[in-house]
């Protein structure tokens, strides 16, 4: 900024401080910015809605964060009365623009007083660019962010973090498509109402308290102050934004917020930072974003370190063992707090994309290192605390690599787009898996009922092939019986046919002795038929045959013959005996045989 | 076997927020405690050297964030575990509630090759609390006993009681996984060699 533009500001802020007509007091002799903002009438009836403790903390705290440079506190006490942001922003930016007014006023009298020291204090300077910046807010925001930017890089004053944080947030706010209309709704209750409730969440909030900058001042005491208005911040949002609820990571940022602000303003920029800038996604139960992000990070080394990323594939280290939480906190509870303010006061106009920047630049201010190093050493390097005092007097050196690390839209919106097909592309596999395992499952089970069904089966089948053995050995023994029989049935026959022609020939004799032949024609015409009849009709021939016999013993002729007649009726009688024997067998075969078919 | 070099050990502790992870891993790798550690977020990790039994041996202890909603996103360390340790605080009775669930989520998303034997050992922290303690000593084994026998230990990082028995028999139990892994994969070459005769006559029956 030069001189000319300078005076022209002063002249301007004189102005306005003479129409205001406030009192300066002159509260503290140094340094001088301090007593110059301190007086601010309006600064001091906002700061009467907190609490004197919590109001002599934040200077406190502030004092010490600017190591005594500069530290008008107050403005970061500001409560203001209206809920609409268009309002607050406005008294903002009156309250700035007549601390602002004030400061060049003490300036002026102080470089009347000093004949014109040839330059103004560096830090004095930039404090009062930047009460410049927040009196035409909307101009530089919307005309000047490429300037704006640049001096967000070179850090806001610690004094004014907390207004150029909300300015910040409320532009983006409204630049949002998302927000504005869903916060402050007249449903949603307000602060005091969410902090008088019981949290679900309440005891895991409890328990990270201690936990959350466990070592600094203002959070280390159960009983001081800030671990009472992280716990109401939390809880709070915990019940405003109930799919959320409380996630851990969330705290570190809050925390960070309540280094500068109090509670209820922490909580509505907390509230933009969720929403706006688009955190939400990390914190919800399934932490859909974070793994999104981290695949964004891996690419991003890929293609910017390309070795870097080389040697990480090697050792087998992946982005979520170091950056889940550098992500989830916006590196606030990674880095020493200076550094975490100061990546914080980019990362509230660049939003998510000073993330990625942020997590190159560490990369490339321990690139060296990190080459060298084996697994255990990059994760020691960049793990938990690893980086706690890395930037500690080099937040430029950070600063500088961040700025110049190139993170573009395009390329994390390719790589979202990537990490969304990959994603679908894998749950489709797991899906198809989990659908070729259940198949698998399934043909398994009824592959062991089959296998179970056959083993039955099997049984079944040898019991019956073991009986159907029984049985073609029982007719097998038969068939020879029966063999046996037919051998002896034949011996029988062709003893009973010569028995048969003998008696023929007898009665022949007797026949041309009797001069009567008729019967012996008849015994023979039966006896030559025998031979080739069935059984039946043999049993009915052996009838008749016994019926002449008889009849030739009741003529009472051929007497010389009856002996052979008896002898031949016996054998009949056993063959007959034979055939009945047989013919039992026979059904009791048939019966084997039914037995098997069944 | 014998030629084999530096062994090291994966070791995952997962268990509730609060019931103190990071406190028995700093214990036992540091030897120290402290009440000012920042919640896990994310997960972060240490390294030990230790010897078991005559072999000297690196543990890598992965130490993990407590909140449920954090535990989908173990994958990327959880594979190829070697021994998962389970903590609760023998104070809440929910931490101790919860072992079972920390459990079979770690199986599903480590996936490894015999489930039914990867080694647990399950801590009961914070012993030193006796006034306030909610779960006893015989609760907690019966449900170890029922897991299949998983070892148990009474601990408190804050006195140092018990930590270094318990991560020395962590230690044992990694070492035998990390065995068996090897004798699998000698098995597993084995049988390849076998299958592919197999293969070539199921060709053939084709």
């Amino acid at each position: 900024m030069d001189e000319q533009e300078l005076l022209d500001m002063l002249e301007r802020q004189n102005q306005l401080l003479e129409k205001d007509n406030r009192a300066v007091s002159f509260e503290r002799t140094s340094p001088q910015l301090d007593s110059a903002v301190a007086g601010s009438e309006a600064s001091k009836r906002r700061c009467g809605s907190d609490s004197g403790p919590l109001q002599e903390q934040h200077i406190a705290e502030q004092q010490l964060l600017q190591h005594g440079q500069n530290g008008p506190r107050r403005h970061a006490m500001r409560r203001s009365a209206s809920a609409d942001p268009a309002v607050k922003v406005k008294e903002r930016m009156a309250s700035t623009s007549s601390s602002s007014s004030q400061l060049q006023h003490h300036q002026q009298q102080q470089a009347e007083n000093g004949k014109q020291e040839e330059a103004a204090d560096p830090e004095v300077e930039r404090f009062m660019l930047w009460t410049e910046i927040l009196s035409n807010w909307d101009t530089w925001y919307r005309k000047k962010q490429r300037r704006l930017l640049d001096l967000l890089y070179e850090g806001v004053p610690g004094a004014l973090r907390c207004v150029v944080w909300q300015h910040l947030a409320r532009s983006q706010q409204q630049a949002s498509e998302v927000s504005a209309a869903r916060l402050h709704t007249d449903n949603a209750p307000s602060y005091a109402e969410l902090i008088a409730q019981d949290t679900p969440h309440d005891k895991l909030i409890q328990q990270d308290l201690a936990r959350t900058f466990p070592k600094h001042h203002k959070f280390k005491d159960k009983q001081g102050d800030g671990q009472e208005v992280l716990y109401n911040v939390m809880k709070a949002y915990s019940l405003y934004d109930t799919e959320v609820g409380y996630c851990q990571g969330s705290a570190f940022i809050v925390a960070i917020l309540l280094m500068h602000m109090p509670e209820e303003e922490a909580f509505d920029l907390f509230i933009i930072l969720m929403r706006d800038y688009r955190l939400r996604g990390m914190f919800k139960p399934s932490m859909a974003d974070l793994p999104l992000r981290l695949h964004q990070f891996d690419a991003l080394i890929r293609a910017t370190f390309p070795d870097l990323h080389a040697h990480f594939g090697d050792l087998g280290l992946a982005p979520s063992m170091y950056a889940s939480q550098w992500f989830l906190t916006a590196f606030t509870s990674s880095l020493h707090t200076e550094a975490a303010f100061r990546l914080f006061d980019v990362f509230l106009l660049e939003g998510i994309p000073l993330l990625f920047k942020a997590g190159l630049a560490i990369l490339h201010t321990n690139h060296n290192l990190l080459h060298r190093h084996n697994f255990d050493g990059v994760m020691t390097v960049l793990g938990r605390d690893g980086l706690q005092q890395r930037y500690v007097g080099a937040e430029e050196e950070l600063l500088h690599a961040t700025k110049a690390a190139a993170v573009t839209q395009k390329q994390l919106q390719r790589y979202e787009k990537q990490y969304h097909t990959e994603k679908k592309e894998e749950e489709e596999r797991t899906s198809e898996l989990a659908r070729l395992r259940d198949k698998c499952h399934r043909l398994e089970q009824r592959n062991a009922a089959l296998e179970a069904q056959l083993g039955t089966l099997e049984g079944d089948y040898n019991k019956l092939a073991k009986k159907h053995l029984d049985v073609s050995v029982q007719l097998h023994q038969r068939d020879e019986q029966l063999l046996d029989m037919q051998e002896q049935l034949r011996r029988l026959m062709d003893a009973h046919v010569s028995l048969s022609s003998d008696t023929a020939v007898a009665e022949g004799k007797q026949a041309a002795d009797d001069g009567g032949d008729s019967v012996v024609d008849g015994s023979l015409e039966t006896s030559t038929r025998t031979e080739n009849s069935d059984e039946q009709g043999q049993v009915e021939r052996d009838a008749s045959v016994d019926g002449d016999q008889q009849s030739g013993g009741d003529n009472g002729e051929g007497n010389g013959h009856v002996a052979a007649n008896k002898d031949g009726a016996e054998k009949q009688k056993t063959l007959k005996g034979c055939r009945e024997e047989e013919n039992q067998q026979g059904d009791q075969g048939g019966g084997h045989e039914q037995e098997a078919k069944a | 076997m014998a030629t084999r070099k530096k062994v090291l050990l994966k070791v995952i502790i997962l268990g509730d927020s609060g019931v103190g992870k990071t406190s028995l891993m700093n214990q036992y790798v540091n030897r120290k405690f402290s009440n000012q550690y920042k919640a896990t977020i994310g997960a972060d990790f240490l390294t030990k050297e230790v010897t078991v039994d005559d072999r000297l041996v690196t543990m890598q202890i992965w130490d993990t964030a407590g909140q449920e909603r954090f535990q989908s996103l173990g994958v990327a360390f959880y594979r190829g575990a070697d021994c998962c340790v389970l903590v609760f605080d023998v104070t809440v009775p929910r931490s101790f509630e919860s072992l079972e669930a920390w459990r079979d989520e770690f199986l599903i998303q480590a996936s490894p090759r015999d489930p039914e034997h990867f080694p647990f050992v399950v801590l009961g922290n914070k012993v030193d609390l006796k006034d306030n303690r909610a779960i006893t000593e015989n609760r907690a084994k019966s449900w170890c006993d029922e897991k299949g026998n998983i070892p148990y230990f009474e601990t408190s990082a804050k006195e140092a009681t018990k930590v270094e028995t318990a991560f020395l028999t962590i230690a044992r139990a990694a070492l035998q996984q990390e065995k068996d892994e090897d004798i699998y994969h000698d098995f597993k070459d084995a049988v390849n060699l076998d299958d592919v005769p197999d293969k070539k006559q199921d060709g053939c029956g084709c």
